[in-house]
């Protein structure tokens, strides 16, 4: 399988602080991958890197062979971990703006996806609950035909039921070729979907391999050696 | 793309832009048909009314810039498929669409203001400033376009380097601090090669002798430069966003 992500010594200073220590590693196509991790350990860095808002780091990183750009953000899809839409806007805004800008925005996927959510068109995004504005960002950015779905904390904040209506909504909408990378701390619920695992120590890479082989080299789930080994952090 | 920003720029603020022109409108006719012959209230209600639509104007295109694009909708704009140029190009021409509209709105309801109090011979004060020089009447309003373009440039340049990461908590400082910085450079600029010709600012008030040393040279001189400054910092601004600012 082709490399999709391909990430050689990359560090990232933020605020005096290191962020990032020496990240090095690839991923290929058509994988599901949790970025694990506590508070602080870079797993935000690392996105905010890839989605190419965060600048200033060394090292190289290269999305289907080309730095973070304007290429790079034409078949990457990010989620980040805070509300992002306008406050004029309403949900049917958002979805034209998605089909204006982006060529692999299915529009009449998200649009289904909102009917079978219960979400209308006309809401404005302000006056959207915590759980039904996420969901919305979601359905938007899985809504693409991305090669890689940066997901930063998509299940943070909302109830568990929602939570499983945005499993499903990843698992359902990515596709074969494509990579998804989803950042969580709430492993429990989603561990079941990983390919691989990756797991970022005080900005370097404690664990990456895939979650088969970690289960059976440790014996325990992605949770319990997630509690495990972070539990006195 | 640059089409699509400036439609989805338009659409996130013309709601408020249209409330204060129409505001402006009802105010300025209502001024207009009821106290055009109270001198002492309609000269300063439409000097106070035009000094607050222009900041009202100003305040909108600055927060809008930084607010769209620095704090948590920049994780929007900033993912969308283009390069900052494009980003700030959009910014630059959505506001000049609204200065434009403003100057629209403002400039007929002053003028008939300006001839309604007594004062009606505005051609004549004109023609005496610029010593019936068209040419020279012709490149002031250019250049003095290019300066509103510049000073827009400068604010969002101010703007952009306070979000730089290296300033920490003094982001802001470092915004003010390079807005001066430009601010005085500019000035030693026309101060040694374009003599007074920024004094055109206060046209009703000025002697037209004054205006005998402001020469076509002289402001293409200035237009030269404020192009190049505007060239210049447009590039620097479209730098920065693509290199140097971090989103928080």
């Amino acid at each position: 399988m082709n490399n999709l992500i391909e990430i050689e010594a990359l560090t990232k200073k933020y605020e005096g602080k290191l962020a990032l220590d020496s990240l090095s590693f690839n991923l290929s196509e058509g994988k599901i991958v949790g970025l694990l991790g506590p508070n602080g350990s870079g797993k935000t860095t690392l996105i905010k890197i890839l989605a190419g808002i965060m600048k200033g780091y060394e090292g190289s990183v290269l999305i289907e062979g080309h730095a973070p750009g304007a290429y790079t953000k034409a078949i990457v899809s990010y989620l980040p971990d805070k509300t992002y839409l306008s406050s004029w806007m309403k949900v049917r805004d958002v979805v034209d703006m998605f089909s204006d800008f982006y060529a692999d925005f299915d529009k009449s996927k998200a649009l289904e996806l909102l009917k079978r959510l219960n979400i209308e068109l006309g809401l404005n995004v302000s006056k959207l609950s915590k759980g039904t504005y996420e969901k919305v960002q979601l359905v938007i950015v899985m809504s693409r035909r991305a090669r890689l779905y940066l997901l930063d904390e998509p299940l943070g904040g909302v109830d568990p039921a929602a939570r499983d209506v945005i499993i499903d909504t990843i698992l359902t909408n990515y596709n074969e070729k494509s990579t998804v990378l989803l950042s969580t701390q709430l492993i429990q619920d989603v561990e079941r979907v990983f390919d691989e695992v990756i797991m970022l120590k005080e900005g370097k890479i404690f664990i990456h391999d895939e979650v088969d082989n970690i289960r059976s080299e440790y014996g325990k789930s992605m949770d319990e050696l997630f509690r495990e080994v972070f539990k006195c952090l | 793309m640059l089409i699509k920003l400036i439609k989805y720029e338009i659409k996130a603020c013309y709601t408020k832009f249209v409330a204060i022109f129409s505001l402006y409108i009802i105010l300025a006719a209502v001024a207009i048909l009821f106290l055009r012959d109270k001198d002492f209230i309609i000269q300063p209600f439409f000097a106070i009314a035009i000094i607050a639509l222009a900041v009202i104007t100003a305040m909108t295109l600055f927060q809008r810039f930084n607010s769209n694009l620095f704090n948590t909708e920049g994780y929007l704009m900033f993912t969308l498929p283009c390069e900052g140029n494009i980003l700030l190009l959009s910014k630059l021409l959505t506001g000049i669409i609204w200065i434009g509209a403003l100057l629209i709105i403002v400039v007929p309801s002053a003028l008939l203001a300006y001839t309604m109090t007594g004062n009606n011979n505005l051609m004549g004060l004109v023609d005496k400033v610029f010593n019936h020089n068209g040419l020279l009447l012709g490149l002031v309003i250019i250049v003095y376009f290019i300066e509103l373009i510049l000073s827009i440039l400068v604010i969002f340049l101010s703007i952009s380097v306070s979000k730089l990461s290296i300033w920490r908590k003094f982001g802001v400082l470092a915004g003010f601090a390079t807005y001066f910085i430009i601010d005085i450079l500019n000035g030693v600029f026309v101060l040694l090669f374009t003599g007074k010709f920024r004094s055109l600012g206060s046209i009703g008030s000025v002697n037209s002798t004054d205006f005998q040393i402001f020469t076509v040279k002289s402001i293409i001189i200035q237009g030269t430069y404020d192009i190049a400054l505007c060239i210049l910092i447009f590039y620097a601004i479209a730098y920065l966003m693509d290199r140097k600012i971090s989103l928080k």
